[in-house]
């Protein structure tokens, strides 16, 4: 078993090697095959992190087509998925300040409308943990959506991160102690 | 073993973050969009990763939404004819008016999730430009006022009622006056909102033409585009020339109007096909196309001279009656 499992990965590996290679010499199929397995992941990544759908459309679209642009560029294709998951936090940051520059106030009007105690203290519990994460930074926030939302170990958010994982342990302690304090800030 | 003592709510937080991580928009529509901007895998122009010199980067990219679509054309286009081609200008009107809470005008693309000012096309009432405090006014006949600042600090909108629409259609109210904003003295029972809202723009023109080439047919610019961009092009709302002279003759420019979500399409295709932005600064709004099938080979001095006949365009926003934002402050 462990043995077809390490097959498979290595022809994974293979083929995306393969795949990069062919993009890098400006092949958009090769490109599109990359991509497309990896699409999913990085939009849900944007929207967790910013929490706004069409900045996180748009994060996605942008680190994709930078990739496709900077490609050629990239050094170390083993640190493909790293790159592309830095691409994607850079541009989460540049949405972001975008947003901080708006004088947009929205209001949820779900929140608005409670109807119970319990369902009051459930949607203020959720409120806050929310308004929380919302105080931390893109990098804190990712590494807290690679955990908590994609469930993945810590060898693998390293892998996504480009850090060994001694380091990937130590950021994901921070980022949850940076929520946790600003949990507390919030209440 | 825990590594911490953290009092979170870890189902708590992974349902938060699962409900944050729902969207609309599928992985599919993303990479199709993707795509879309790098070129077709039919494209038959070849394209190859090049080494930067001009437009490698995404931040040229990102820099070049902002530039494509600056709000200053210059007076090119002043006091110019359209002649329409194709098709007439859809004239929908939405049945409500949405309260737009984006009380900071900008420059170039609006933010994505701006809602346009209804309806898309309107009636012009009065205009006027010229040095005041505020620089040019349009007042349209469903009431909206939409005036510039200047050109750097982009359009905004005001909403006026009938009776103060009536008053500016009589004369009984000019626009000219030495006031912060235009109409600042009429009545309260003059104005359905006063409140100052950016003006989020439906539509964008994207005019091309050879650069110094008053012989040259401006539309034979196209075949200097990738695919793509022709494909947006050959879908636009709207396809004209706009004749500096009025005598229809070439020298003029090639004019497309383009969805909001398109003139965003083409602000991202260009850059990844080679397209150099000129200007050094957000506020320009020139945007050059210098042989897109070469541009390892472009040949641009440093200090941005464009060879004569070089195919040339500019985006800008359009008013509700058609014209160029540009063209307005090129007055």
């Amino acid at each position: 078993m462990t043995s077809d499992v390490s097959a498979v990965g290595r022809a994974s590996t293979l083929s995306a090697h393969a795949l990069i290679a062919a993009a890098r010499a400006g092949d958009r199929n090769a490109f599109a095959l990359l991509v497309e397995p990896r699409a999913g992941h990085l939009l849900a990544t944007a929207r967790a992190i910013l929490g706004n759908e069409a900045d996180a459309y748009e994060a996605a679209q942008e680190a994709l087509i930078a990739a496709w642009i900077q490609l050629p560029r990239l050094r170390d294709i083993d640190r493909f998925d790293a790159w592309l998951n830095r691409t994607l936090v850079n541009r989460c940051r540049d949405a972001l300040r975008r947003r901080k520059r708006m004088t947009v106030r929205e209001i949820d009007i779900e929140t608005a409308t409670l109807t119970t105690a319990d369902d009051a203290d459930a949607q203020a519990e959720r409120a806050a943990l929310l308004a929380a994460f919302e105080r931390l930074s893109v990098d804190e926030r990712h590494i807290l959506v690679l955990h908590h939302l994609h469930d993945l170990p810590l060898a693998q958010i390293a892998a996504q991160l480009g850090v060994p994982v001694g380091t990937a342990k130590s950021r994901l302690w921070t980022a949850r102690r940076a929520l946790e304090r600003a949990l507390e800030a919030e209440s | 073993m825990s590594t911490s003592q953290a009092p979170l709510n870890e189902a708590l937080l992974r349902d938060v973050l699962r409900v944050r991580a729902e969207g609309d928009r599928s992985t599919g529509e993303l990479i199709d969009d993707v795509l879309f901007v790098v070129g077709s895998s039919s494209q038959t122009r070849g394209w190859q990763p090049r080494p930067v010199t001009i437009s490698q980067s995404i931040l040229v990219a990102s820099a070049a939404m902002l530039l494509l679509l600056g709000a200053l054309i210059g007076s090119l286009l002043v006091g110019a004819q359209v002649r329409r081609e194709t098709q007439p200008i859809p004239t929908a009107v939405p049945a409500h008016v949405p309260v737009q809470p984006i009380l900071r005008p900008f420059v170039g693309l609006p933010p994505v999730d701006a809602e346009p000012s209804t309806p898309e096309t309107g009636e012009l009432v009065k205009s006027s430009s010229g040095i005041h405090p505020w620089y040019s006014a349009n007042v349209y006949a469903d009431g909206r006022i939409i005036w510039s600042g200047d050109s750097d600090t982009g359009w905004v909108e005001q909403r006026l009622s009938p009776e103060g629409v009536d008053l500016v259609r009589s004369g009984a109210a000019s626009l000219d006056g030495q006031y912060v904003a235009p109409l600042a003295t009429l009545p309260d029972s003059a104005w359905l909102d006063r409140t100052v809202r950016a003006y989020v723009p439906a539509r964008f023109s994207a005019c091309y033409w050879f650069l110094d080439d008053y012989d040259a047919d401006p539309a034979d610019a196209l075949d200097a585009f990738p695919e793509n961009a022709k494909e947006l092009f050959a879908n636009a709302l709207r396809t004209y020339y706009i004749r500096s002279d009025g005598e229809g003759t070439p020298g003029d420019v090639h004019c497309h109007d383009l969805s909001t979500k398109d003139a965003r399409r083409l602000a991202a295709i260009l850059p990844v096909a080679g397209a150099l932005v000129l200007g050094e600064n957000f506020n320009s709004s020139d945007f050059a196309i210098v042989g897109l099938d070469q541009i390892g080979e472009a040949t641009v001095s440093e200090d941005y001279t464009i060879p004569k006949g070089t195919p040339y365009l500019y985006v800008s926003p359009l008013l509700p009656h058609g014209e160029s934002i540009g063209a307005g402050l090129g007055g």
